[in-house]
């Protein structure tokens, strides 16, 4: 292939005839791929290893036969002592998700089965997504059900991609969507049966999916007052499900946005 | 004389006469004939040139898939319409695509066991006059409104109309989607395209070659198997509407995947056609032969039918081919001629892939290496349903008919007609002629 990728355990690499480099997340050392530090390392080192020439395109996708990835590796969170380790995670996991986003050339994932959490928010870091149309293929951002909230930039790319109310409704909810739902709010931009992924993945390379431009309700989002407005009726809602004094995370994913809306800064 | 092989306990069955319709391209609206009126007009004809009267036929088997709704029991309708007179039998048989073959193995079995000895089989369908349907939801409505007495009850029902009550079920879509797997034929055909990595340039290509050889075979008037008939204001109908003689590469490539959109590869153009047209052959034991001095065409030596995966249904004939081969001790090499129904040209193109692939034939027909390849030369060669067109429960009668035809204009053997059926199965039948007999249909 002659890119130096050093050595990798759980990526596999492979690229086609006509260029496209396919990278497929298969976890050496269990059933379900999730977003392990090793993992996230060897995609770091990935990115370093992408060649300076301009690629046609990349493919991210799971070679795991049930599902693209699960989230990040929960089991990790209980190492974090404090919560300024748990910044130094998430900005790590920023850096490189933003650096996939900033590839000069057009990145997709491909996705089938289950894609939660940490999974979606990578996903959401390519420039289109494209689902097989199969009953298992599911998205959901299910943090708020752990406590937590999204934390791999879903919160500010999710907004962005699909719009404001469907994506609140997402994060605050936990639950899943399936394929065609996930299409119809803008989360995928071609829902297909697996015999068809080959020619959507050439076809959202070779001519990159038009954003749409995401309604009016976020260009008003963007005024403090009116996210005020959004969140006291949204806190409200939340409340009828969730107690604030159990379940404090969809409240401080709704305080989050109330003072940042849809900026990363 | 005939080693014969399903049918090998019982007598021989010979091919004495047959001829079809013209297949008429379905233009979206009803075309101008019942599959009835198909049915008798072909049948007319037939049994006019006989030396036999119609009541002396023992049965009438009429593959039909979708018969209008007032044509339940088609084959009884036509048997009476073709003055075949009230005590000859009939009866409809339904396999899908293979129906019209179906009908042929119903008669010759009937004839090999001894219940028969002149049967008259075939297969009728009008499939631009399927059957369109009103929704559930109106028919509640409608159900309510005939039992309702007050004028004030009905006024509530007109209220509760929803334009939703006035969607139609169409008919021909649910019949040509395989309600199991949830695909449509056309998917299964993309299936097939994917798995043997059939692009859509080798499709069309196919498809073309299919437009060519039946336009020749018109040029050549080479099929005469073909009644004219004629519609009640009368206008009149001699050839296959489905040819294509200005279709190009470069017309074949712009049409966009009629199933799989906006990514699939199967086109209209490389399918099958929609349309309307009927087929019958007469089959006769040795006794009716003798009786009525009839001709022997050729014999129906085998028939077979398998079950698949429905999702790649377009794979049946390779299996029922190598049933058929099997059981007769046959190599690919002694069938002189082959027709594989054109359901589409993927899957064609996907049988004789996997006729040739070692790890097919290895792990699906459990066969140690593949066999001799079926020479494209010998395959359809006065083109298939993609140029001539599909009425599914014609098509299996058509393809031994026209075989037959082809092998006796090349004075050949033996000849191997082959069909794929949506829910999953495969269809095949070893027809054989005695080499120097003249004449053909």
């Amino acid at each position: 292939m002659g890119y130096d990728w050093g050595t990798l355990r759980h990526w596999q690499v492979r690229q086609e005839s006509d260029g496209i480099l396919w990278l497929s997340l298969d976890r050496a050392d269990r059933e379900v791929n999730t977003l392990s530090r090793e993992v996230l390392n060897e995609l770091a080192q990935l990115l370093d290893g992408m060649p300076r020439q301009p690629l046609p395109g990349v493919v991210i996708c799971s070679a795991k036969p049930d599902g693209f990835i699960a989230g990040a590796d929960v089991s990790e969170f209980s190492a974090l002592v404090d919560s300024s380790e748990a910044l130094k995670l998430v900005e790590w996991v920023h850096a490189i998700f933003d650096r996939i986003e900033r590839l000069p050339f057009p990145t997709v994932s491909v996705v089938h089965g289950f894609c939660l959490g940490g999974g979606l928010e990578l996903a959401l870091a390519c420039s289109s997504r494209i689902a097989t149309e199969a009953p298992e293929t599911r998205f959901s951002l299910p943090e708020v059900k752990l406590g937590i909230h999204p934390g791999f930039g879903g919160t500010v790319r999710l907004p962005r991609l699909v719009g404001l109310l469907p994506a609140l409704d997402l994060m605050l909810s936990g639950r899943s969507i399936d394929a065609r739902q996930a299409y119809r709010i803008g989360l995928v931009d071609n829902v297909v049966p697996e015999r068809q992924m080959k020619a959507a993945v050439r076809s959202a390379i070779l001519r990159a999916p038009s954003r749409k431009k995401r309604r009016f309700l976020n260009a008003l989002s963007r005024l403090r007052l009116v996210r005020r407005l959004l969140t006291c009726y949204l806190r409200a809602a939340v409340a009828k499900r969730a107690i604030k004094k159990h379940y404090p995370a969809p409240y401080a994913l709704l305080d989050l946005w109330e003072r940042f809306g849809g900026n990363p800064g | 004389m005939y080693r014969t092989g399903s049918y090998k306990t019982g007598r021989t069955v010979h091919i004495v006469d047959g001829c079809r319709t013209p297949f008429l391209r379905a233009r979206g609206k009803p075309g101008p004939f019942r599959a009835s009126d198909l049915a008798v007009a072909a049948g007319r004809a037939l049994l006019v040139r006989q030396p036999f009267q119609p009541e002396e036929l023992d049965e009438v088997v009429l593959g039909c898939v979708i018969p209008g709704p007032d044509e339940t029991n088609i084959a009884r309708l036509v048997s009476l319409r073709l003055g075949c007179g009230k005590h000859v039998p009939a009866w409809t048989v339904q396999r899908n695509c293979g129906s019209g073959m179906q009908a042929l193995d119903t008669a010759a079995t009937n004839i090999a066991c001894g219940r028969s000895d002149l049967v008259l089989a075939g297969g009728a369908e009008a499939m631009s006059r399927a059957p369109v349907l009103v929704n559930e939801a109106m028919l509640n409505i409608l159900g309510e409104w005939n039992r309702s007495q007050s004028i004030a009850k009905r006024i509530s029902l007109l209220a509760r109309l929803r334009p939703a009550h006035f969607r139609p079920v169409v008919g021909l879509l649910h019949g040509l989607t395989d309600p199991i797997v949830g695909l449509s034929m056309g998917q299964t055909a993309e299936n097939l395209a994917h798995r043997f990595q059939i692009s859509r340039e080798r499709m069309d290509a196919y498809a073309m070659e299919s437009h060519r050889r039946l336009a020749c075979a018109q040029d050549e008037k080479r099929l005469a198997e073909i009644v004219a008939i004629y519609a009640d204001e009368g206008t009149f109908f001699d050839h296959d509407e489905g040819v294509r003689r200005d279709t190009t590469m470069s017309a074949l490539a712009r049409l966009q995947p009629a199933f799989d959109r906006p990514f699939g590869l199967i086109t209209a153009g490389n399918s099958a056609q929609v349309s309307d047209g009927a087929a019958w052959m007469i089959l006769a034991s040795d006794e009716a032969v003798e009786k009525y001095r009839l001709p022997v065409l050729g014999s129906i030596i085998d028939c077979a039918w398998v079950g698949l995966d429905p999702g790649q249904m377009g794979l049946g004939p390779v299996h029922a081919i190598s049933q058929i081969l099997n059981r007769q001790q046959l190599g690919a090499r002694d069938i002189d001629y082959w027709e594989i129904n054109e359901a589409f040209a993927a899957q064609v193109l996907a049988c004789l892939e996997a006729w040739q692939s070692s790890e097919y034939c290895r792990v699906e027909l459990g066969l140690d290496a593949p066999p001799a390849a079926i020479d494209p030369d010998r395959l359809n060669v006065d083109g298939g349903a993609v140029a001539i067109g599909h009425p599914v429960g014609t098509s299996g009668a058509r393809i031994v008919l026209h075989l037959l035809s082809i092998m006796a204009r090349n004075n050949a053997r033996r000849g191997m007609a082959s069909l794929c059926i949506g829910g999953g199965q495969g269809g095949a039948m070893l027809i054989q002629r005695f080499e120097g007999v003249a004449g053909g249909i």
